[in-house]
């Protein structure tokens, strides 16, 4: 049984390859974050490593082992913890430096040890340096047999195309909201309004809606930022301005915390849009809605969609390390007065 | 269960002679004459994008020089040796990894070997692939041995990347440059492994992934080898175009007639039906800006271009026949300026250039303040101030510059006049710099900073030969810039303005204080004694 929501044609094709014994040895899985890659990995190494007859059983010690993260054979490369100091990593925290390559190397020639294949996963593969993607590209094309690369992105772009290349791609977009509903009424017995609501605001991200179940501390900050952002529109420019300095204080700890708000922020301007724009049922935040219609009210077209854009841009340019405190402060001051 | 993976189509169907290397034929013809006379070089360079058959070409030509039933031309693919090195076991064939043994320790072992004779081969051949990424001082050691090598040895060194190479290197190789595939070689080595592996692709099909493989092979045999694995040997466009995410002509027509119509409620629910089916947004955007293009022509009444069926053409003039001009080249260049790069999978960019072509119409926007949805009915078609894609976000006054359509760039500066000679050139680099390089603002869809990379990580050194030098301080701009398609907007930026054709060139170099008290002391017999850390 595979654990994955959705993603029909995925899934269908790994099973299918499978069946016929065409596994290609080397796969990357691209799709926006919260769409089940790593587990559709994971679950891809245990279906290769089961020892049962049905695999993947997810009860034999193979499937165990790779459940708890201690098969001998099966490595998981993720950002998070590389287990390396900064230096050793090549000076960055966010990027997989060469070193990590040439361990995978030395590791991919060794026989497997417990199971048949050794699998290597490659969690943001986005994130390997100009060095180590190039490293990579031998054995990435022809790595010795018994060898299983699974590379991982939400950002396909930032990956070189020879990397790419040498991958069978699998694309996993994101769910359908239908399918996210049913999945949250059946099989986590939620009503169907609630679960409604969940799906829409999940965007088709299913491990989001997981999370909004299990009340995750990561669901219960967006949802605290939600609650900031909704009212931060009609508060006073003091307010404003406070909430801009705090935000850039934040970037300097975590960039991708800030990034993240404004990324919900947009979102929440995206609804002003639709319902603007006479699609009041596609919102995402559709438990907000007495707000956001309050809201839409105040301002024209021109202005939302022009806001939008201010948003986009104040992200492009912390991306491109322009001071935070001055972007996000222009970006304040570039709210639009709306009827006040 | 699979216990043993079968190899992958573009393992398995890697070329064995050179005349299965498709879509080459000025590198294998050179190498087959070459073969046939005898005269094979000592050093050899392949080049070219990835997926063109570098590594197999390179393989090749070890076992045709090597093959032990002659050696003057196509490999025999029987002979003992031809077998070793096709299965990779050839003692005399070493296949260098040079992205993962890329220091000089690596290139001074592979020295001292290369004296060694070979053991039953006539040469020995030494592949070094991803050759782009050696050190600048494994490069240097590998020089004397690459000029005058043993007379038993051949080097092959293959590479995505030859700008990155050291002139020294190029100077010593025969290089050959390996081209994108046409559409139809592509298409006919596909059919090829079609037929060998019993699979019935109608050339539709093959052509569709031809097309989207973009001159690439491997990618080419990938994307045939999921579909084949996907949906079993009998494949029908509906699979591939379920495969690439292609949305079928409907709701891009739809779509279109709702952009015209200023249909801003439908248009949404379009865009988000796209998404919610789990569509690729990025290729329902080519295809609608596709289909606004054909309109555009038909429009503009170059009807033969356009390659439709009579009956969909018939339903393009009546589109056509709703909107204005202005309108349409508006609308084109709104979806194709929709940036989706920072996010595959938000419609947003799309939404919001549909909310923008809907507001083209005499800032319709500006008045509705206080209505939900309001009535988008088309009413003045053209924008008041005569910069149509300008006035898209014109009603809050708030300055937006993302999808910034290439017209609306601000105006280029006046320059000085020009002379002419090489000096002169120079000087007028450096004088009007930083007006000459504010234009590559935006020009590059990859960097959007290209014009503050620079102006401000290097500078103009010399002006030799139509040649311009310009000399980085750090590396990482220095790559950006020499990427190809970077450094053909630097290129076309200071030909226009030094009025002719000319080539650029990076070097890195210790950027200069420019100081006047400095240059002052200088000029009256000073000298540098030593230079402090007071720069920034």
């Amino acid at each position: 049984m595979w654990p994955i929501i959705g993603q029909p044609r995925a899934l269908a094709w790994i099973e299918r390859s499978l069946k016929e014994g065409r596994l290609p040895h080397a796969h990357l899985f691209t799709g926006p974050p919260h769409v089940g890659k790593t587990t559709l990995a994971l679950t891809l190494s245990q279906a290769v490593n089961c020892e049962s007859d049905d695999p993947p059983c997810g009860k034999c010690p193979s499937c165990l082992h790779i459940a708890r993260g201690i098969h001998p054979d099966v490595v998981l490369l993720s950002t998070e913890d590389t287990g390396l100091s900064t230096e050793e990593n090549g000076g960055s925290k966010r990027s997989i430096g060469i070193k990590r390559i040439m361990e995978i190397q030395h590791l991919a020639h060794l026989k497997p040890y417990q199971g048949r294949w050794r699998v290597f996963i490659i969690q943001g593969a986005e994130l390997l340096t100009g060095d180590a993607a190039n490293c990579l590209l031998k054995t990435l094309e022809e790595p010795p047999p018994n060898v299983l690369f699974i590379l991982l992105t939400a950002q396909e772009d930032r990956l070189p195309s020879t990397v790419v290349s040498r991958c069978q791609r699998v694309e996993m977009r994101p769910t359908s909201t239908e399918t996210v509903r049913d999945f949250l009424v059946q099989g986590r017995s939620l009503s169907s309004e609630h679960a409604e609501t969940l799906a829409r605001q999940c965007l088709g991200r299913t491990g989001l809606a997981v999370m909004a179940v299990d009340n995750h501390p990561e669901w219960q900050q967006r949802q605290e930022t939600i609650s900031a952002l909704a009212s931060l529109i009609e508060a006073n420019r003091d307010k404003q301005l406070a909430t801009a300095s705090g935000w850039a204080e934040q970037f300097g700890k975590a960039p991708e915390t800030t990034k993240d708000t404004l990324t919900l922020w947009r979102s929440w301007w995206r609804d002003l849009l639709l319902i603007k724009g006479g699609c009041p049922p596609l919102v995402t935040h559709q438990d907000w809605e007495g707000q956001t219609i309050k809201q839409a009210q105040q301002y024209t077209l021109g202005e939302i969609v022009s806001f939008i854009h201010s948003i986009g841009n104040a992200i492009q340019q912390l991306d491109q390390n322009a001071n935070p405190r001055l972007v996000l402060e222009v970006l304040m001051l570039g709210l639009p007065q709306g009827m006040r | 269960m699979a216990q043993e993976s079968s190899q992958v189509y573009y393992r398995r169907w890697r070329p064995q002679s050179l005349s299965q290397v498709v879509g080459q034929e000025p590198v294998t013809r050179t190498l087959l004459n070459a073969l046939a006379l005898g005269r094979v070089a000592h050093a050899y360079l392949f080049c070219g994008p990835r997926g063109t058959g570098k590594t197999s070409t390179a393989r090749i030509l070890a076992k045709a020089i090597n093959c032990f039933q002659g050696g003057k031309g196509e490999p025999c693919n029987s002979c003992a040796m031809c077998q070793a090195i096709s299965q990779g076991r050839a003692m005399d064939l070493v296949e260098m990894d040079a992205a993962s043994n890329r220091g000089i320790d690596e290139i001074r072992e592979l020295r001292e070997r290369v004296n060694f004779v070979p053991s039953e081969a006539r040469y020995k051949v030494y592949i070094i692939d991803e050759v782009h990424m050696l050190t600048p001082d494994a490069f240097n050691a590998l020089l004397k041995t690459l000029e005058e090598p043993p007379p038993h040895a051949i080097f092959i060194l293959a590479t995505t990347e030859v700008h990155k190479l050291p002139a020294t290197i190029l100077s010593r190789c025969q290089r050959f440059d390996f081209r994108r595939l046409s559409q139809k070689s592509v298409v006919g080595r596909l059919q090829e492994i079609g037929d060998r592996e019993g699979l019935h692709v109608p050339s539709e099909v093959l052509a569709l992934i031809a097309r989207n493989a973009s001159g690439s092979l491997r990618d080419a045999e990938n994307l045939l080898e999921q579909l084949t694995v996907s949906y079993g040997p009998e494949v029908g466009l509906t699979e591939v175009r379920a495969l690439l995410g292609i949305t079928g002509d409907e709701r891009v027509r739809e779509l279109v007639r709702y952009i015209l119509d200023k249909n801003l409620a439908q248009g949404l629910a379009t865009i988000n039906g796209v998404r919610d089916d789990g569509l690729d947004l990025r290729q329902f955007q080519r295809e609608v800006v596709d289909y606004l293009r054909n309109l555009l022509l038909i429009k503009t009444g170059a009807q033969g271009v356009v390659d439709v069926s009579p009956d969909e053409k018939e339903e393009m003039q009546s589109l056509a026949a709703i909107a204005s001009m202005k309108e349409m080249v508006a609308a084109l260049k709104l979806f194709a300026a929709a940036d989706m790069r920072w996010d595959n999978y938000s419609p947003l960019p799309l939404e919001l250039a549909l909310a923008e072509c809907c507001l083209l119409q005499g800032n319709a926007g500006a008045k509705e303040r206080g209505e939900v949805a309001a009535p988008l009915a088309a009413q003045v078609p053209q924008a008041k101030d005569g910069h149509p894609s300008s006035s898209g976000g014109g009603g809050g006054g708030v300055e937006r510059k993302a999808p910034a359509p290439r017209e609306e760039r601000a105006p280029l500066p006046e320059l000085a006049p020009l002379n002419s000679g090489p000096e002169s050139a120079l000087s007028y680099l450096k004088a009007n710099w930083k007006q000459i390089v504010s234009r590559a603002k935006g020009l590059s869809p990859k960097v959007p900073m290209l014009d503050a990379y620079l102006r401000s990580a290097c500078q103009p050194l010399t002006v030799e030969d139509k040649t311009v030098v310009l000399g980085f301080y750090y590396p990482m701009q220095k790559d950006k810039i020499e990427e190809m398609e970077n450094r053909r907007i630097v290129e076309g930026l200071l030909s226009q303005a030094l009025g002719s054709p000319h080539q650029v060139r990076c070097v890195l170099t210790q950027r200069k204080v420019d100081n006047h008290l400095l240059s002052a002391a200088l000029d009256m017999g000073a000298r540098v004694v030593d230079e402090g850390d007071e720069n920034e």
